[in-house]
C-alpha cells in the first residue's frame, strides 16, 4: 500500500527544504521516493508538512513522574491537568499535538526499570532516556581515588548499557550526593564536603568519557545553582570549563540568573547567548516557563529542598536515593504579577531570540517544570509573532518588564527554524537517523498542518498526523487506525565495554549495596516482550 | 551491631535441575535478590523465605474451585466468565500481583465499569496522606545502609516482617562512601527488650537494638515532644515521655543522618495517621539544619507494585471507581472495606498472587478469587489459582522503598510452573480462553 501526500509545502530543513511544495510518499511505515502509483491520495495542497515533533527534555516517566501524579490528584481533577498526566494520556496528547518522539532525561541507573515500564505504558510516541551519573557514590569514589580513565569510562558504558539509555545526563554534579552530607551548596569549583571532587572535574570527566564511547548525544548537563540568582556566572564558567568539547546544556533558562537591580535579580540571557553563539560546542534548550499551576520534578534534591517554601500548594516530597541520586517534587505557580516569575519569562525568551543557530536550540519547557508540554503551540507563536509576544509582555509585573530587553528584540522565527528546533535539531543530536526528516527511508512519522495566521491554532491541531506510516490522528482526534497502532519503538545506544568492569560492580554491589548489579541490567525482552515495541539499539564508536 | 549468625537450609534434593539457581524473593517488601535456592551455594538463611519456600511446593495441591469443590480449570474459567458477565459492578481488589498482573486487574475494572482498590490501600492509607498534604522526605535501602549513622525503627514490626533487615540494612559496617559504620546505632521505638529478643532470636544480649518506652497511644505525643526539642521550644509531657524524646534527641543531634523506619503494612500505634504527619513533620524540621529522612516500609506482597502501577496508568493510587471511560479518585469513600460492607458491588474480584492478602468476609456476594489459600478458596464462588510471581513465572515487581523495580525469573521445577500468571488468568477471563490458557486447560 503507497500512500501520496500531495501538494503539501514541505519544511525538511534536513533535507535542505523550506516551504518547497512537493509529494510526500509512504510505503510500509517509511518515506518512499515518488515514483510509483499510490493507493490513497492525500489532497493537502497548501498545507504545511513537518515531521513528527521530537521532544529531547520531557519528563514522562519514572519514579518522581510517579510521586507528582499520587501528590496532586486535585491538579488532574482541575481544568488544566496537562503538569500531572497519566501514561495513556501523555502518549494521546503529544501524538495529538503532532508530537512522534519523547525522551525522559532524568533516568536514575536504580530506577531505569520503572522507566521502561512507563514507557510500555506510553502508547504511540517513540521514547528513548539519557540515564543520570555524577552523583553515584561509585562515580565519585573513582574520581576521589584517581581511577584509571579506561575503568570510568567502563562504568559509564555498562550503566547506559544495563539502564538501556540513549545519552547521559549529569545534574548538578556531585551536588545531589554532597546534600547527602548536609552540604546546601556546591559551586563549580567548590568540593564535594565528603569525596572532595569538584564539579567542574566530573564535567570533564563525563564529557570526555562520552565522547570516547562514541556516543553521538553529548553530556547533557543540568549545570550548578539551579535557580540560584548570579547562576549566569556558574553557568558560563561550565560552558568554558567544556574547553571546545561537545556539551548540551539544558533548561538554561533556570540557569541564566544575574543580580542587578533592586530585587537582586536579573536577566542573564544576552551573556549566556553571545556565549553560545560564540561555542559551537554547545547546544541547549530553553526550559521556558509559562504562567500557571504545574509542578517541579527534579533529580536536584539539593536545590528542589531549597526552593520548597516557594511550594504552591504547600507541599513537597525530597527523596535520596539509593546512592544513586536523589528527587525533589515541588509544585509551583507561576504568575505574571510576580517579579521573578515575570522576568523568568522574558528570560527564556530572550534566550530563544538572542541565540542565533536553531541547530543548537531545542524547544522545551522541561515539561512540566516549565509548563506542560501543551503550551509548546503557545510557545511557538510567541517566538514567531512580535506583536503578539509584545502584547504578553504589557501584562508582566512592570519592574520586570524594565528588566529585560524583550521588547527592542525584533525578531521573528520562521517555520524553517521552528521545523529545525522542534524536528531536524533533537534528531541530529541524538544521533536519530531515521527520525526528524522527510528522506526517502526515514520513519513515516508526518505531520501535516492547515495553515493559519494563528501559529498557536496550526501547530495545537495538526490537520494529519502519520506514525509509522498510519494515518493516526485526524483533525486532533485519534482514528480507528490510531487507536490500535503498537507501540513506539524504544531508542538506546549501543555502547560497549570490557566485561571486567562487570566483575568489579558485582564485588561492589554485593558488599555495598542492597541489590546485585546483574539485578540493574534491563534484558531485550523486558522491552520488546508482549508486543511493547521495537529497541532500536543506535552505534556508537569506541574511541580509545 | 551484627548480623544474626545464619543457619542455612537448602531446597529438598528432589528441586534440583540444571536451572539457575538465584532467585528474588517474592516474599517480603526488601525482595532480597540473592537467594540461591540449591546446590552448595544454597543461602537460605531467613524464616521468611524458608516458610515461603515450603508453602509454594504445596501448590499443586491448590486446585480450581467452583463453590468449595474442586474442578477443572476449563469449568471454573467458564463459571468465572458468567459471573463476570453477569456483574454491573465488580469490585477488584486484594491486588497482590507482580507488575503484569496489576496492569490486567486495572484492564479489567475499565472494561468492566468497576471499582478498583488494592487491599492494602489502607496500610498505605497514611503515607498517601502526608504525600498529598505535606512535606515529606525520605530515603530507599542502600541509601539507609551506607548513610544513616543512627536508625530510629519505630515499632517492632520491621524486625518481624522483613527478617533480614538487620543483616542487610543495619548490620554492615563499611559504607560504600568508605566512611567506618561500625558505631552506628539502633534505636526502637514502642518495642520492649522482650520483643526485641523474640524478634532478633540470634542476636547476643549485649548487641541488640535499644528500646526506647513508648506505647501505642504515647507515639503522637512523643513525636509533638521531640519536635519541641528540635525547634528548641518547651515542651511539657509526661514523665516518661520526655526520657524518651529527651534519648532520641540526644542521639539525633550526635548523628550525621537520622533514618526513621516503619513498616507501613503494620499498625503504627493508635493513631496511625496522626503520627505519620507528625513522623513527616519532625523529619522536616531537622533537614533545616541537618540529615534525616523517612523509610516507610510498605507494600509486601505485590502492594507496592499495584500502587506504583496503579498511579502511573490512572494518576490514582488506589480506591478508584470506573465509570464509561472516566476515572473517579474517592480516598475517603472508595474503599473496599466500605464498598462490600454497603454492598455497592454485586462481584468481588479478589487477586492474591502471593496468598497473603485473606478474603475478607463478603456475605452473600459472589466472590471470584485469583490465587488465595484453601481455606479462602473454599468460601469464593470461584477459584482460579495462580502461580506465584518470580517463581512460577518470570514477574516485574517494586520494591518496598517504592523506588527499586526488579525482574524476577522464575525458578525451575522438575513439574513446571503450578498455575498461570496473573495476567493469564484475567485474559482468559475476557478473551479465548482456550488460547490464553493454552497447555492449562
Amino acid at each position: 500500500m503507497r500512500i501520496r501526500l500531495r501538494g503539501g509545502q514541505i519544511y525538511d530543513p534536513a533535507s535542505g527544504l523550506a516551504g518547497v511544495t512537493k509529494d510526500i510518499d509512504i510505503v510500509d511505515g517509511y518515506i518512499a521516493a515518488a515514483d510509483a502509483e499510490p493507493s490513497d491520495v492525500h489532497d493537502i495542497s497548501g498545507c504545511v508538512v513537518m515531521a513528527g515533533g521530537i521532544d529531547a527534555h520531557t519528563h514522562i516517566g519514572g519514579g518522581k513522574v510517579n510521586i507528582a501524579r499520587m501528590m496532586l490528584p486535585e491538579i488532574q481533577r482541575s481544568d488544566d491537568p496537562m503538569a500531572v498526566v497519566t501514561t495513556s494520556e501523555a502518549g494521546l496528547r503529544y501524538l495529538e499535538m503532532g508530537y512522534t518522539a519523547c525522551f525522559e532525561p532524568a533516568m536514575m541507573p536504580t530506577n531505569a526499570r520503572q522507566v521502561h515500564m512507563e514507557f510500555a505504558d506510553t502508547p504511540f510516541v517513540d521514547k528513548g532516556a539519557y540515564v543520570m551519573l555524577g552523583s553515584d557514590d561509585l562515580l565519585l569514589r573513582m574520581l576521589r581515588d584517581g581511577a584509571d580513565f579506561s575503568q570510568v569510562k567502563d562504568y559509564v558504558a555498562w550503566t547506559m548499557s544495563a539502564s538501556r539509555a540513549l545519552a547521559v545526563k549529569v545534574v548538578n554534579p556531585g551536588g545531589i550526593n554532597a546534600f547527602k552530607f548536609n552540604q546546601r551548596r556546591l559551586d563549580l569549583d567548590e568540593q564535594n564536603t565528603h569525596y572532595g571532587v569538584t564539579p567542574r572535574q566530573i564535567l570533564t570527566t563525563l564529557s570526555q568519557a562520552l565522547s570516547e564511547l562514541g556516543v553521538v548525544h553529548p553530556l547533557h548537563i543540568h549545570g550548578c545553582n539551579l535557580g540560584v540568582p548570579g547562576n549566569v556566572e556558574t553557568t558560563a564558567e561550565s560552558i568554558r570549563a567544556l574547553e571546545g568539547r561537545p556539551g548540551h546544556f539544558t533548561h538554561l533558562q533556570f540557569h541564566a540568573y544575574g543580580t542587578e537591580g533592586d530585587f537582586k535579580f536579573s536577566s542573564g540571557a544576552a551573556q549566556l547567548a553571545e556565549l553560545v553563539n560564540q561555542h559551537p560546542n554547545v547546544s541547549i534548550d530553553v526550559g521556558q516557563i509559562m504562567f500557571g499551576q504545574t509542578v517541579t520534578e527534579s533529580g536536584d534534591a539539593m536545590h528542589q529542598h531549597a526552593g520548597c517554601k516557594h511550594a504552591h500548594p504547600n507541599k513537597w516530597t525530597i527523596m535520596d536515593i539509593e546512592c544513586d541520586a536523589g528527587c525533589g517534587v515541588v509544585p509551583f505557580r507561576y504568575r505574571d504579577k510576580n517579579f521573578v516569575n515575570a522576568l523568568q519569562w522574558a528570560i527564556g525568551l530572550e534566550l530563544f531570540l538572542l541565540i542565533d543557530d536553531p541547530w543548537r536550540v531545542f524547544l522545551t519547557t522541561d515539561h512540566p517544570n516549565g509548563a506542560p508540554f501543551t503550551s509548546y503551540p503557545h510557545l511557538i507563536r510567541l517566538l514567531c509573532d512580535k506583536t503578539f509576544r509584545d502584547e504578553h509582555f504589557r501584562r508582566l509585573h512592570p519592574e520586570a518588564q524594565k528588566m529585560s530587553t524583550l521588547p527592542s528584540i525584533t525578531r521573528e522565527y520562521t517555520l524553517e527554524e521552528i521545523a529545525i528546533m522542534t524536528r531536524a535539531a533533537p534528531a541530529r543530536s541524538l544521533g536519530l537517523t531515521q527520525l526528524g526528516h522527510l528522506g526517502v527511508g526515514a520513519q513515516a512519522d508526518v505531520v501535516v498542518y492547515r495553515p493559519h495566521d494563528d501559529l498557536e491554532r496550526m501547530f495545537r491541531t495538526p490537520h494529519l498526523v502519520f506514525k509509522d506510516g498510519t494515518l493516526a490522528v485526524r483533525d486532533g482526534r485519534l482514528t480507528d487506525a490510531g487507536a490500535l497502532l503498537p507501540s513506539g519503538a524504544t531508542h538506546a545506544a549501543d555502547v560497549h565495554f570490557d566485561l571486567g568492569i562487570t566483575r568489579d560492580l558485582t564485588r561492589w554491589f554485593d558488599d555495598h549495596y542492597t541489590m546485585r548489579a546483574d539485578s540493574m541490567v534491563i534484558s531485550e525482552d523486558e522491552i520488546t516482550g508482549f508486543g511493547r515495541g521495537r529497541l532500536v539499539k543506535h552505534k556508537t564508536s569506541r574511541r580509545e | 551491631m551484627s548480623s544474626p549468625t545464619p543457619q542455612t537450609t537448602a531446597l529438598p534434593t528432589a528441586q534440583t535441575a540444571a536451572y539457575p539457581a538465584t532467585v528474588t524473593c517474592p516474599f517480603c517488601a526488601l525482595h532480597c535478590d540473592d537467594l540461591v535456592l540449591r546446590g552448595s551455594g544454597a543461602n537460605l538463611t531467613c524464616v521468611r523465605a524458608v516458610a515461603g519456600l515450603s508453602r509454594w511446593q504445596d501448590m499443586s495441591t491448590r486446585p480450581a474451585r467452583i463453590s468449595g469443590k474442586a474442578s477443572s480449570l476449563s469449568d471454573a474459567v467458564a463459571r468465572a466468565q458468567r459471573l463476570l458477565k453477569k456483574a454491573r459492578r465488580p469490585l477488584i481488589s486484594g491486588l497482590g500481583a507482580d507488575v503484569d498482573g496489576v496492569r490486567a486487574a486495572l484492564r479489567l475494572a475499565q472494561t468492566h465499569d468497576g471499582w478498583y482498590d488494592p487491599a492494602q490501600s489502607e496500610a498505605q492509607a497514611p503515607l498517601i496522606s502526608a504525600t498529598q498534604r505535606q512535606g515529606v522526605i525520605r530515603t530507599t535501602f542502600s541509601e539507609v545502609r551506607n548513610r544513616a549513622d543512627l536508625v530510629i525503627v519505630i515499632g517492632s514490626s520491621v524486625l518481624n516482617e522483613v527478617p533480614r533487615f538487620i543483616q542487610r540494612v543495619v548490620a554492615p559496617t563499611v559504607s560504600v562512601d568508605g566512611r567506618d559504620l561500625a558505631d552506628r546505632r539502633v534505636l526502637v521505638v514502642g518495642a520492649s527488650t522482650g520483643q526485641l529478643r523474640k524478634a532478633l532470636p540470634t542476636v547476643p544480649e549485649s548487641q541488640l537494638p535499644a528500646s526506647i518506652k513508648c506505647s501505642d497511644t504515647e507515639l503522637p505525643s512523643l513525636l509533638q515532644t521531640l519536635a519541641a526539642r528540635v525547634s528548641n521550644k518547651p515542651s511539657s509531657g509526661q514523665r516518661g515521655i520526655e526520657r524518651a524524646a529527651d534519648a532520641l534527641w540526644a542521639a539525633i543531634s550526635e548523628a550525621s543522618y537520622t533514618a526513621f523506619v516503619w513498616q507501613t503494612d503494620a499498625s503504627l500505634g493508635t493513631a496511625p495517621n496522626a503520627t505519620v504527619e507528625l513522623l513527616f513533620d519532625l523529619i522536616a524540621r531537622l533537614n533545616q539544619q541537618s540529615r534525616a529522612a523517612a523509610l516507610p516500609i510498605g507494600g509486601s506482597h505485590g502492594a507496592a507494585s499495584a500502587m506504583a502501577v496503579t498511579t502511573w496508568l490512572t494518576g490514582y493510587p488506589s480506591r478508584i471507581r470506573f465509570q464509561r471511560g472516566q476515572i473517579e479518585y474517592n480516598p475517603a469513600q472508595f474503599s473496599w472495606r466500605q464498598l462490600i460492607a454497603e454492598r455497592a458491588t454485586d462481584l468481588v474480584v479478589w487477586v492474591d498472587a502471593f496468598n497473603a492478602m485473606p478474603l475478607p468476609e463478603c456475605g452473600d456476594l459472589p466472590v471470584l478469587l485469583i490465587g488465595g489459600d484453601e481455606a479462602d478458596a473454599e468460601r469464593a464462588t470461584v477459584r482460579l489459582p495462580t502461580g506465584l510471581p518470580g517463581l512460577d513465572h518470570d514477574a516485574q515487581i517494586i520494591r518496598g522503598d517504592q523506588v527499586i523495580a526488579l525482574t524476577m525469573r522464575a525458578a525451575a521445577t522438575p513439574t513446571g510452573p503450578h498455575a498461570p500468571p496473573v495476567r493469564d488468568v484475567i485474559h482468559a477471563l475476557t478473551g479465548d480462553a482456550a488460547d490464553v490458557l493454552k497447555g492449562w486447560l
